[in-house]
């Protein structure tokens, strides 16, 4: 199952690269031609206009975004197969406000699913707006590597994760990227779509190679901190800064962009005449700065596509499909009602594990309490009602190590104990309870 | 706070829809084809999101709103935005500078999704949702960047987000650097999602930002500099810079040009506004619907509900936990089981308050109660059920 998998993803991505090369072809003969302040033209298709903002797909397939503020002026359909340009090459104006959306005429990347359709698997990497986003927490290597076997189950080709979370315990980075790097990408294209990628939550999905940028995306902001705002520093930081490099080097990103992420690091860039990097500096020496000095990194989808990071931009599942170069495209899973993408197997065990580790926490001093207090009712009780406080008490112990079996983090977490450790404590309470 | 302008038409909005009856006179006349006649009107659902932000507005009432103008079948849905700019604690209601104020942009996070187009997915056909700015000050200042098409009143403004900063006082400067990194990389994020230019929101938090720009072709060229020459506009200079700061004076004023405040001129000649009208007529007639339109619902009384639900529920609160403590647990074995039987239900009754409308809570505010969220009193709560639970379970009788 493995090797069909792997090699039907292969397909899908050789029939992608070929349908890429194809349309290069036929688009090179009618292009729009943009021409920005700064003197550059960038040729390719339209994708988006908005408030005179432009999103230009280019001939290698990728979609680059121009504020309004960069553009001097839009042609239209310019034919650059060596041709006449057409009498009215349809040169407008940066958008007119009003201007909406550009129809396209492609066939949607979405469609109904076929027997060679690339099989996509939709895997929410926290969810910060139900305040489940908490790496560490809600976003644990155990919960990611459970999920391996319900995408082999569904027979998945493409595992997009979708980070929506502010960050969190720096313990847990490492793990994230180990299973990530070791037993998702053997297995799978693996995907980063950007929403709300903050701290842990960037510098871990930095594993993958590729990142898909929502237009509101944002990345970055990686310094760790502990108590009252107090930087890492010192063996600390330089062991962190070293696992951040580690990182890169797996995802096969510039180190420099991280370590801009983590301490005040400045970075900037000089373009080719194509505006594609041509060369990093971790100083202001570039032409285009990225990040001043005495400054933290975090990207946006436009400073991430301007410095060649973000690999496109894609709000929807339609422009995901297309983003990646899929021309057939079956997300997998069941509609949900509020949840704006086909839940798979996967995402339904990740969404129940977050659930169930939210109702944990809230009731976690409940589980606490109730234990305490009942093992010193117990302790003060006469031997016939001493059975009804122990019996409390072991209804508490069982919700902590439900949470446990749960979410194994929160031994640590919550307990400050490895797993292990826990369950030894769990095994001296119940003597304890036997006892009484 | 709460304005109606809608219903007082203006002279201006007046004047433009008698030139307009007058010019839809003479296209029929001309064209003989009362194309207009049978034209379904458009169908307008307004609201003010006015008062304090995060309390009087927050997402249920909006949420409700807007599946209000979906169920009616809105064409546009036109909301004011008016917030408070005053301290909670001034009993003066003193307006606040505009450099001051707290701003947190993850409050404006729960509201954004109403507006994207995942928020929009189940809506047969989008409408056109039209920010009309009034207040738009602090953490609100996000609101009316959530659409593509933003008006102003003619006092409006947008800004008061120096407060990313005032946030976190003390820790490293790395660490106060990141969180700011972090806030404000969402915050472009959303202005980019609806297409306005990110350097704004630099300009407007962070002090230390130079910005001017020269318009070419009626548009703005943002530049990362002072002006050079006379066709070149500052919008904010570098605070850190002794002679560029802004003085008291300046300051005091609302003069100062070290955070970017917009105000409605600025605004239209950057393209951010697409104009600036003082009453709802105006608006109409910009949109281009003041003679074929219809207004659809009641999206203020939705508003106003909520804000009248917080406030009976702040009273109940507090009624409650007054109650609650003033139950004695005494006498014999049946009156104690009572007395803790009442205060379960107390307990248990303030439990459902806080959950069903935390989002609008704000503990410290109500007599009775102290610092903490409503999930930190929820969960105070229930261990003090379960320790009632106990005491009883020990309780000879």
């Amino acid at each position: 199952m493995k090797q069909k998998t792997t090699t039907a993803a292969r397909l899908a991505r050789g029939t992608a690269c070929a349908l890429a090369m194809l349309a290069c072809v036929q688009v090179a003969a009618a292009e729009d031609r943009i021409t920005l302040n700064d003197g550059r033209v960038i040729e390719g298709e339209i994708a988006r206009e908005l408030n005179g903002a432009v999103w230009v797909k280019t001939a290698d397939g990728l979609t680059q975004f121009y504020p309004a503020s960069d553009v001097l002026r839009i042609e239209r359909d310019v034919d650059t197969s060596g041709g006449e340009t057409p009498a009215d090459p349809g040169i407008t104006d940066p958008a007119p406000s009003e201007a909406g959306p550009t129809e396209t005429t492609e066939a949607p990347a979405v469609r109904a699913p076929s027997s060679n359709a690339t099989r996509v698997a939709i895997l929410s990497f926290g969810d910060a707006d139900a305040g489940q986003g908490m790496v560490g927490t809600y976003v644990t290597a155990q919960s990611f590597r459970e999920c391996i076997p319900l995408l082999e189950e569904e027979e998945i080709d493409v595992v997009v994760f979708r980070i929506n979370s502010g960050g969190g315990a720096v313990l847990e980075l490492m793990p994230l990227s180990d299973v990530f790097h070791n037993e998702f990408k053997p297995k799978f294209r693996t995907v980063a779509w950007i929403d709300y990628a903050i701290s842990a939550a960037s510098l871990s999905p930095h594993t993958l190679s590729e990142h898909y940028f929502m237009r509101r995306g944002a990345y970055g902001g990686n310094t760790a901190w502990f108590g009252a705002l107090q930087a890492v520093e010192g063996r600390g930081l330089e062991d962190i800064l070293y696992m951040a490099e580690r990182i890169s080097e797996r995802g096969g990103h510039d180190p420099r962009i991280i370590r801009a992420m983590q301490i005040m690091d400045p970075l900037s860039i000089d373009l080719d005449e194509n505006g594609r990097v041509e060369a990093m500096y971790q100083n202001t020496q570039g032409e285009v700065l990225i990040n001043p000095q005495s400054r933290v990194l975090a990207l946006t989808s436009i400073t991430a596509q301007q410095m060649g990071f973000a690999d496109g931009i894609a709000d929807t599942l339609e422009e995901l499909g297309k983003a990646m170069g899929l021309t057939e495209v079956e997300f997998v899973g069941e509609k949900v009602e509020g949840v704006a993408w086909p839940v798979s197997k996967a995402e339904k065990y990740l969404r129940r594990f977050r659930e169930q580790t939210a109702r944990d926490e809230q009731r976690l001093n409940e589980y606490f309490d109730g234990y305490n207090v009942a093992i010193d009712l117990a302790r003060g009780a006469d031997e016939d009602s001493k059975g009804k406080f122990i019996g409390f008490a072991r209804r508490s112990l069982n919700s902590m190590v439900r949470m446990v079996d749960n979410n194994p983090r929160q031994a640590l977490f919550i307990f400050n104990r490895s797993e292990e450790q826990f369950r030894d404590w769990v095994r001296e309470q119940e003597e304890l309870l036997r006892s009484l | 706070m709460k304005t109606h302008d809608w219903d007082s038409r203006g002279l201006v909005g007046r004047t433009r829809a008698m030139i307009t009856l007058m010019l839809a006179a003479i296209a029929v006349g001309v064209v003989g084809a009362p194309a207009l006649a049978h034209q379904d009107p458009a169908k307008v659902y307004y609201f003010a999101a006015d008062g304090w932000f995060g309390k009087d507005i927050s997402f249920t009432p909006m949420n409700e709103a807007m599946e209000e103008a979906r169920e009616l079948g809105a064409d546009y849905i036109i909301i004011k935005v008016d917030v408070n700019w005053f301290s909670e604690r001034d009993p003066l209601q003193s307006e606040m500078p505009d450099d001051s104020g707290l701003f947190d942009v993850f409050g404006i996070r729960p509201i954004r999704g109403l507006f994207t187009d995942e928020g929009l997915e189940h809506w047969d056909e989008e409408p056109e949702i039209v920010f009309w700015v009034k207040n738009a000050m602090g953490s609100a200042a996000f609101l009316p960047f959530l659409s593509e098409t933003m008006f102003f009143h003619p006092e409006g403004r947008i800004g008061g987000i120096r407060g990313v900063y005032l946030r976190f006082q003390g820790g490293d400067e790395v660490v106060k650097e990141k969180l700011v990194a972090a806030s404000l990389s969402t915050a472009k994020g959303m202005v980019i999602d609806f297409g306005y230019e990110p350097k704004l929101i630099d300009a407007m938090a962070r002090g230390d930002t130079v910005l001017s720009y020269r318009l070419e072709g009626g548009r703005p060229v943002y530049l990362d500099r002072e002006p050079e020459s006379t066709d070149e506009f500052l919008l904010t200079d570098n605070a850190l810079l002794e002679s560029r700061r802004d003085t008291l004076e300046e300051l005091a004023r609302g003069r100062g040009t070290n955070f970017l405040t917009l105000d409605a001129d600025t605004s239209q000649i950057l393209g951010v506004s697409k104009g600036t009208v003082s009453d709802l007529d105006d608006l109409l007639f910009e949109l281009g619907i003041i003679r074929n339109h219809e207004m659809v619902g009641d999206g203020d009384k939705i508003m106003e509900d909520w804000t009248r639900t917080i406030e009976r529920t702040e009273d109940a609160l507090a009624r409650l936990m007054r109650e609650y403590q003033e139950i004695e647990v005494e006498g014999e074995w049946s009156e104690r089981r009572r007395a803790r039987g009442q205060q379960r239900a107390k307990l248990q009754q303030m439990i459902g308050l806080l959950d069903r409308y935390k989002e609008a809570l704000r503990p410290y505010e109500i007599q009775g109660f102290g610092g903490g969220s409503p999930q930190q009193w929820i969960s105070q709560f229930r261990i003090i059920l379960q320790r009632l639970e106990l005491m009883q379970l020990a309780d000879e009788r």
